[in-house]
């Protein structure tokens, strides 16, 4: 059994995995020579099995009823902390009180389960590269995700057939990779604005120890926030020309990526016209990036007003911040880093890749957990306060945020009345004083007190929160010889033996799961070869004008290969398609060969092959 | 685990078996950083230890390993020595335990040349005549005044645990009256605290 363990990001958008070999962290690539794959799931009503990644998000525009993705806003969640926005056209209307569950079709699927599927994708890509089999990983989220979001994060590894080694927050983890590579020294901001979570860590680096001084965040707020904006921007213009029909979902999934696409233009240029296909008709629109600034600044401003906070919490000064590092896709846009680079009064750190980063931070944890880096030593804190509701409904906080973890508190409590034979603990989470305004981790019932006068049991409630800021509780009565010891782990939608069921159920289906895989991969490997090929006749077609036709036959064989491989696509021979490919990638090879001849001789000298295919 | 290589730290891992060496029984915390117990103490040098210890003992160093949940423990009681040693509080509070001593809960008042001032600003607040600027302007005024006070309450504080280190800093009952002074004191500025922060919600109104 290998005991490489992978460090995987585990994104609202994007997912990515990362190793450390020789000490350094590289993200791993898969066939087609892509890092990202999008957390978007795809899933049909007959297959066993969803299909994750680039082909799913292609599927989104076209059959968005068998697909979600953004499924991180709702792991550990209930229904009652559903907040995500409009575009997101997930149905969760199944959903119960501590479990988030998304219709696709005729199956609802928790999320907790989707989210495994995303890290089996990952784990399979990972096998593939390294060629081995891998049964451990470390898996960031965000620093500000709650007990339930931990523990079910963690449970949706196990489900992956990946025991999940160690939860990071993702900011801190971003600081390991750049300290990794610096050797900085020095007080360090962290500003996380991803796809669908924003985190602003305070550390401290210092020869190696990475020092968590303050986090804090929320865990709704990101990219999918600042696309749902736009689409309320260009809402007007699609009515001005005709479009009504919002409440269908593959419209809603074409607003929320062409959103997306405006998005991403903006942060380039002053102005962005981005045509729409609604009800399969186009739509024209254009937003400016003034307009587009104008409509997210109070996101903007909450990010600003959680930073504030942590810097206080952290007792440490503006100008006492050495360097403020951006993480997160969403910091490309132009006004998140004038703003945050205002509030510090000092230039931000664009060098880190906003998208890799948190990977290569998990990867090195991982390295460090194998035992193989012994110089680096991560501290980090928990993000939310944790108590014990106390008589009359306020909280009692045991451990308070940016406590140091792993951290161990006690506390005793007693009885109102008198002759009471049992104590209700209630544990929570959260900065608020009523404990019904804290989110409700864990109900348990300390029986068999014998009966006493009020005040006078004592009962010993100790939380230790280990080293993935994930809580377990204990509860003792003291006085009497009588000892009562109960252990409490927080709920977060699904008991253990859920999952354990859940497992067994994956190994009974196991083969028939395999058929549908296969046919699933080769579809996927299919796509991306019939996009090269697309390419290459494309490029050849071009370079053709003014040069003899000296390959007119050949390409109208590969035309003939991809023909081919289309219409099996649509059948269930995956051995079909697997033959037609090889014969489609036998043609293209030559025509591959000379479309590079013909660049390496033109003024593109010194590209490479993979920039020109991507004209 | 223990194993019978000699080591003065609480807490090591052995450098002849790599054996995890734990206390036996609860940990008095600043024997954890190898310092006596006293209020004035160099932080820096606390911290210091506690970066060696972190990069020995912890938890990820175990990860794997059969002790890795007792190391887990030990670290988060690490954790919690060093929080309490961080602040003057803390180390207070914490100095009272080690002596048995119980602070007085006794309710404290406002010191007593505050009070006829504290009646004024009363009710002025409550006069409708005043302007809300003036009525800000004389909470600042009172607020300026507290932080004084806590300040005082403070080096009185700080004066009581001087005599008790002069002395020898005894943890029995010889330290009782010493503590006693310290105590009030932290209670006054308790108080005090709880009062500015009333004010300041106010002024933020």
């Amino acid at each position: 059994m290998s005991d490489i363990i992978l460090g995987i990001d585990l994104g609202t958008t994007n997912s990515l995995v990362a190793v450390c070999e020789n000490g350094r962290p590289r993200v791993i690539h898969d066939k087609n020579g892509e890092v990202l794959v999008p957390s978007v799931i795809y899933w049909t009503d007959e297959a066993l099995s969803p299909v994750i990644g680039r082909e799913a998000k292609r599927q989104r525009l076209r059959d968005a009823t068998h697909t979600v993705s953004s499924v991180k806003r709702f792991i550990g969640r209930g229904k009652s902390d559903l907040d995500v926005g409009t575009l997101n056209s997930a149905d969760t209307r199944k959903s119960t009180e501590k479990n988030i569950l998304v219709t696709l079709g005729n199956r609802s699927v928790s999320a907790i389960e989707l989210s495994s599927e995303i890290l089996k994708r990952l784990k399979k890509m990972a096998e593939e590269a390294l060629g081995i089999n891998i049964y451990k990983a470390v898996v960031t989220v965000p620093a500000y995700f709650n007990d339930s979001q931990r523990s079910a994060t963690k449970a949706a590894g196990t489900l992956a057939g990946l025991e999940i080694v160690r939860i990071v927050n993702e900011p801190t983890a971003a600081a390991l990779a750049y300290g990794l590579d610096r050797k900085k020294e020095g007080l360090i901001a962290v500003y996380d604005l991803g796809g669908g979570t924003f985190d602003m860590s305070i550390l401290k680096l210092h020869d190696g120890i990475f020092e968590v001084l303050a986090t804090n965040g929320d865990t709704a707020l990101g990219g999918d926030d600042f696309d749902q904006e736009l689409a309320h921007l260009i809402m007007p213009q699609l009515r001005s020309q005709g479009f009504t029909d919002l409440n269908n979902v593959d419209n809603k999934s074409a607003l929320s990526e062409g959103s997306e696409r405006i998005k991403m233009r903006l942060s380039i240029q002053d102005a962005a016209n981005e045509s729409i296909v609604l009800s399969g008709k186009s739509f024209e629109t254009r937003v400016t990036r003034a307009e587009f600034e104008k409509a997210i600044t109070p996101l903007i401003e909450k990010t600003v007003k959680i930073t504030r906070q942590a810097l206080e919490d952290s007792g440490l000064e503006k100008s006492e911040i050495n360097d403020v590092v951006m993480v997160g896709g969403s910091t490309r846009i132009p006004l998140v880093r004038r703003a945050i680079s205002d509030f510090f009064g000092k230039e931000v750190n664009t060098q880190v890749n906003p998208d890799e980063v948190v990977a290569l931070g998990a990867a090195i944890q991982a390295d460090i957990l194998s035992g193989r880096n012994t110089e680096l030593v991560l501290l980090d804190v928990v993000p939310l306060s944790l108590g014990i509701e106390t008589y009359g409904g306020t909280v009692g906080k045991l451990v308070h945020r940016n406590t140091k973890i792993p951290a161990v508190a006690q506390e005793t409590f007693t009885t109102h009345v008198d002759g009471q034979r049992n104590v209700l603990i209630h544990v929570l989470q959260g900065e608020r004083e009523l404990a019904l305004d804290c989110r409700s981790l864990a109900r348990f019932d300390l029986k068999g007190l014998p009966p006493m006068p009020a005040g006078l049991p004592k009962i010993q409630v100790t939380f230790l929160v280990d080293a993935n800021g994930i809580l377990t509780v204990k509860a003792k009565e003291e006085t009497t010889k009588m000892e009562a010891l109960v252990e409490v782990r927080p709920t977060y939608g699904m008991t253990d033996e859920q999952v354990e069921k859940m497992l067994e159920q994956g190994f009974e289906f196991a083969e028939q799961d395999l058929k549908s895989r296969q046919l699933i991969d080769t579809r996927v490997e299919a796509e991306g070869i019939l996009n090269s090929a697309e390419k290459i006749l494309k490029v050849a077609h071009e370079s053709e004008s003014g040069t003899p036709n000296e390959f007119t036959d050949d390409l109208k064989i590969v035309r003939t290969e991809i023909d081919t491989v289309r219409v099996l696509m649509a059948g269930n021979d995956y051995i079909a398609i697997k033959n037609a490919l090889e014969k489609l990638e036998m043609a293209a090879k030559p025509i591959a060969a000379k479309v590079m001849n013909t660049a390496l001789n033109s003024s593109l000298a010194r590209k490479n092959v993979d920039d020109i295919l991507k004209k | 685990m223990n194993c019978s290589h000699p080591n003065t730290k609480l807490f090591h891992l052995c450098t002849q078996c790599g054996a995890l060496v734990e206390p036996a029984g609860p940990v008095q915390y600043f024997e954890v950083f190898g310092i006596k117990p006293r209020f004035f103490v160099d932080f820096d040098k606390i911290q210091k230890e506690f970066y060696a210890i972190s990069r020995v003992l912890h938890p990820d160093r175990f990860h794997g390993k059969s002790n890795f949940d007792s190391a887990t423990q030990w670290f988060a009681v690490i954790n919690k020595a060093l929080l309490t040693l961080k602040f003057p509080e803390g180390r207070a509070e914490y100095l009272f335990s080690l002596a048995h001593f119980e602070p007085p809960k006794a309710k404290i008042g406002l010191p007593p040349d505050l009070a006829s001032e504290y009646f004024d600003l009363q009710e002025s607040l409550e006069d409708p005549s005043l302007s809300i600027s003036d009525k800000n302007k004389q909470m600042a005024e009172f607020s300026k005044k507290i932080e004084i006070k806590k300040l005082e309450a403070n080096s009185a504080r700080d004066q009581a645990f001087k005599e008790w280190e002069e002395v020898g800093a005894p943890l029995d009952k010889l330290a009782v009256p010493l503590f006693e002074r310290a105590a009030r004191e932290i209670n006054q500025r308790n108080y005090l605290d709880s009062m500015a922060n009333d004010l300041k919600k106010n002024l933020e109104k």
